[in-house]
């Protein structure tokens, strides 16, 4: 009857410790929002394509600013700056694509020093190359049907991947020091979970738009709303 | 005969200075900051012999230099006008209008115009 009292014990110990645990990661702040642009809008960039465009068709569509219907924006990168720690186990491998004659997608969120996969499922070779400002850092040629190239960076920040041979091939990897990064969808809205509790400032990039920072007050178990409209097109960016 | 020792002595010295003067070529930089939007520079400059496109426009602005494509010689920036992955904008050189030369390695002759343009490349 002693045992059975002491493991009866234990057991309602470890399931309380249990429920604390559930209760932080469930009910921490949150943090949504839609970044948007205000109208006019501009037009798209079509890029001619002068070579092997039997495969990369014609033309394409500029990847650097896409835009809604109502003005929403994608790949907008929204974080919370700071010092924060930062978790072992981050899951899955991060894959940048090349495509089309594309990297997709377009904007890749990879936490610092953790590795991504790099594939080529085009019938061509492409000249990978990533720049760290005007740095560059790697630079790989990837033949057709190549088995995937891993890759990590040490450095933080946003990360430019550009092809050699097809000049209008370029993407963003965005390094992340923490956890606390997302990027906008095809709605221009992010979300942005188990966050701690506070003042926080937070950062909007975009790699045309710019850099904007908000300040924000997080609360548990509670959702704040952060959107944010761009006013201004630096057009003579290209 | 100490005098002699020394006199001889001072002539093997100064021969290396006699047989190598230090030559001089003339030849024409032209730096074109395209979409950076600065005023271009053309100058007409004296260039030591042996020195290469990087040499002669190095004589008229400050550059500096580092791996912007395959060569840890590379140009970055000139004049503060750095490359941009980001925006696909870089530093080229041309030879007498020509691509086909080593910014670090092609020797340039009298007369030669060494031009460098900052582009954004999209093909």
């Amino acid at each position: 009857m002693g045992l059975y009292y002491r493991r009866s014990v234990i057991l309602l110990f470890v399931l309380v410790l249990e429920c604390v645990d559930i209760g932080s990661s469930v009910w921490g702040a949150s943090l949504r929002g839609t970044i948007r642009i205000s109208s006019p809008y501009p037009t798209p960039e079509t890029i001619p394509i002068k070579k092997e465009f039997h495969h990369c068709g014609a033309s394409q569509v500029s990847q650097k600013l896409i835009i809604g219907p109502d003005g929403e924006v994608q790949n907008v990168v929204v974080s919370l700056i700071g010092e924060f720690k930062t978790e072992e186990n981050r899951g899955l491998t991060p894959i940048l694509a090349q495509r089309g004659c594309q990297f997709l997608p377009h904007v890749l969120l990879v936490p610092q020093n953790h590795p991504f996969l790099i594939t080529n499922e085009d019938p061509m070779a492409h000249d990978v190359r990533a720049f760290s400002g005007s740095k560059m850092l790697i630079r790989f040629e990837m033949d057709a049907g190549d088995a995937p190239v891993e890759k990590k960076f040490a450095e933080t920040g946003p990360i430019v991947i550009r092809c050699g041979l097809h000049k209008w091939m370029h993407a963003f990897i965005i390094s992340a020091e923490h956890p606390y990064y997302t990027v906008t969808d095809e709605r221009g809205e992010f979300q942005l979970t188990d966050l701690p509790v506070g003042q926080f400032q937070v950062k909007i990039w975009h790699e045309v738009l710019g850099e904007t920072v908000h300040s924000v007050t997080l609360q548990e178990e509670s959702f704040s709303r952060l959107d944010f409209t761009y006013t201004t097109v630096d057009q003579g960016k290209s | 005969m100490v005098l002699g020792i020394a006199a001889v002595s001072l002539a093997v010295f100064e021969l290396p200075v006699q047989a190598k003067p230090n030559k001089t070529i003339p030849v024409e930089v032209i730096v074109d900051f395209g979409p950076a939007g600065k005023p271009g520079v053309q100058k007409q400059v004296e260039v030591s012999k042996g020195s290469t496109p990087k040499d002669a426009v190095s004589t008229i602005l400050p550059i500096l230099t580092g791996v912007a494509c395959c060569d840890t010689r590379e140009i970055i920036s000139i004049d503060g006008v750095s490359v941009n992955p980001a925006e696909n904008q870089w530093w080229i050189c041309q030879l007498n209008g020509s691509k086909k030369v080593s910014p670090q390695k092609t020797q340039l002759k009298a007369g030669d115009v060494v031009q460098w343009a900052y582009i954004t490349d999209v093909q």
